[in-house]
């Protein structure tokens, strides 16, 4: 199940946060080498890890196997703060509706089978959360082969700008359409039809639907 | 998304090929005589199947045929063609979400891909077209054009078709070619043009072979042989055969390599 962990729950779930930011210290540190985010504790966590964030958290049998972080861009994110460059095209899409998504991945201790269907849940799961929480796009970094896969899979993609090269690898900055279409079509790709995404609000509660903020919290504290 | 993970799922068997769109495709194809007479039969056979876009290149990238979204554009240099690159590398069809995995792309042929996806274009299959040339017996076989068809962005490829794709390609290939060998004779005002299928038949005459033998090979009857031959005679001003193949020949309508097979 993918779960949803907002600043509202997250007290529910520090032990598997933990579990997701060694996940990602072995992901984006041991694996893809992206020194500069190496930690002496093994724990990947930045300047984006805090109130603000959404996670959803791929979890079996009380085990993180994947994750992904979003950030509203309505705050600080990594095209404002980090990669402004990266979206020289169309230009930085920001709005209430629209979040950053980052720190995708699967624990790449599984063996590469289980972080293949990972990444299908974790792709399936995304986009059912979005339709659910009232996101209509999400922009982020990607490498071209992932997009190529995304397409094929039949998201809607708009790219922001043309790919560059960051930590080795070039990536391109492009926003994913999360409608119904996009939603339907991986669900169809992936013949994955049920519904995966779980939010608990209190310990035992029913899932329900998470839904963002009609304005991300300062966004409303600026006006 | 930043990491680097193969979220492709295994595709579901191809279907039996689609027979009567491409049987119909075949006939029309081969029949065609001008190459925008075969774009439209193109685009027949490719809405049949379900995709949204189709692009036929020679194997130095250069568009015969295009039914592509207005915002697209062919890459300015073959070297950045990256679907070029790829299938100068694959003797099979091959995905678009596969061409990173096939050829190790430059920037200019990421940009090329990138550009491609804003202008619309989603997932594709490319038919890699390759042909002997030069007749030589164990010699390479080159690539001589490829086939893509394509999907509007946020579309799924129809995976059950790909076989039909598979199939299209290679005779909206050969089609093209034909009329392309034809076009010596367009580009001079009086010349008389052949149809492909003309073109075939007096192929196969100046090889020797009977009417029977050539609707045999063509799998068209020896009565229809005999009608293609004997326009194909009226549009040189030609009496006899012998002086068909003679004019054919003059004209490099027919190559001496076609003449000895």
């Amino acid at each position: 199940m993918l779960e949803v962990v907002t600043r509202e729950n997250k007290h529910l779930y520090t032990e598997q946060l933990e579990q997701m930011f060694r996940l990602r210290h072995r992901l984006f540190v041991d694996s893809m080498k992206w020194e500069e985010l190496r930690k002496p504790d093994g724990r990947e966590i930045d300047q984006f890890d805090n109130d603000e964030a959404v996670y959803l958290l791929l979890i079996e049998d009380g085990e993180v196997l994947g994750s992904h972080r979003l950030l509203p861009t309505t705050g600080p994110h990594l095209f404002s703060e980090i990669f402004p460059e990266m979206c020289e095209q169309k230009g930085r899409q920001t709005g209430p509706r629209i979040y950053e998504l980052n720190r995708t991945g699967t624990d790449p201790l599984l063996p590469r089978d289980r972080q293949l269907q990972g990444m299908r849940l974790l792709l399936v799961g995304l986009l059912e959360f979005c339709q659910g929480a009232g996101i209509e796009k999400l922009t982020l970094l990607t490498p071209l082969h992932t997009l190529y896969h995304c397409l094929m899979a039949g998201v809607k993609v708009e790219p922001l700008g043309l790919p560059k090269k960051i930590d080795e690898e070039r990536q391109a900055a492009v926003a994913f359409v999360t409608d119904e279409t996009s939603l339907a079509n991986v669900r169809d790709y992936f013949h994955l039809q049920e519904s995966i995404v779980r939010y608990h609000h209190a310990p035992g509660a029913e899932s329900s639907v998470y839904r963002i903020p009609p304005l991300a919290p300062h966004a409303v504290a600026a006006e | 998304m930043s990491e680097a993970h193969d979220i492709t799922a295994a595709p579901p068997p191809c279907a039996l090929p689609r027979g009567r769109v491409v049987q119909e495709f075949a006939r029309l194809a081969a029949d065609a005589d001008t190459v925008a007479g075969l774009r439209r039969h193109l685009c027949e056979a490719i809405a049949a199947l379900g995709f949204d876009h189709v692009l036929l290149q020679d194997a130095s990238g250069a568009v015969w045929l295009a039914d592509m979204p207005a915002a697209w554009q062919p890459a300015a240099e073959a070297r950045s063609d990256a679907v070029l690159a790829a299938a100068q590398l694959s003797f099979a069809p091959f995905l678009w979400s596969q061409i990173e995995r096939i050829a190790n792309l430059s920037e200019s042929q990421q940009d090329f891909l990138a550009q491609a996806v804003a202008a619309g274009i989603g997932a594709g299959i490319t038919v890699p077209i390759h042909r002997p040339r030069g007749g030589k017996i164990g010699g390479p076989i080159p690539l001589a054009g490829l086939c893509s068809f394509l999907m509007k962005n946020g579309r799924l490829l129809p995976l059950e078709t790909l076989a039909a794709a598979h199939y299209i390609g290679a005779l909206a290939f050969d089609a093209a070619e034909a009329l392309k060998r034809a076009e010596p004779a367009a580009i001079r005002p009086g010349m008389p043009r052949l149809t492909p299928r003309q073109n075939d038949c007096v192929v196969l005459v100046a090889q020797g072979k009977s009417d029977w033998e050539i609707g045999r090979l063509l799998g068209i009857s020896e009565s229809t042989v005999h009608k293609h031959i004997e326009d194909a005679k009226r549009r040189f001003k030609v009496s006899t055969r012998i002086q068909l193949v003679v004019r054919s020949l003059a004209d490099a309508r027919l190559s001496f390599q076609d003449a000895i097979g």
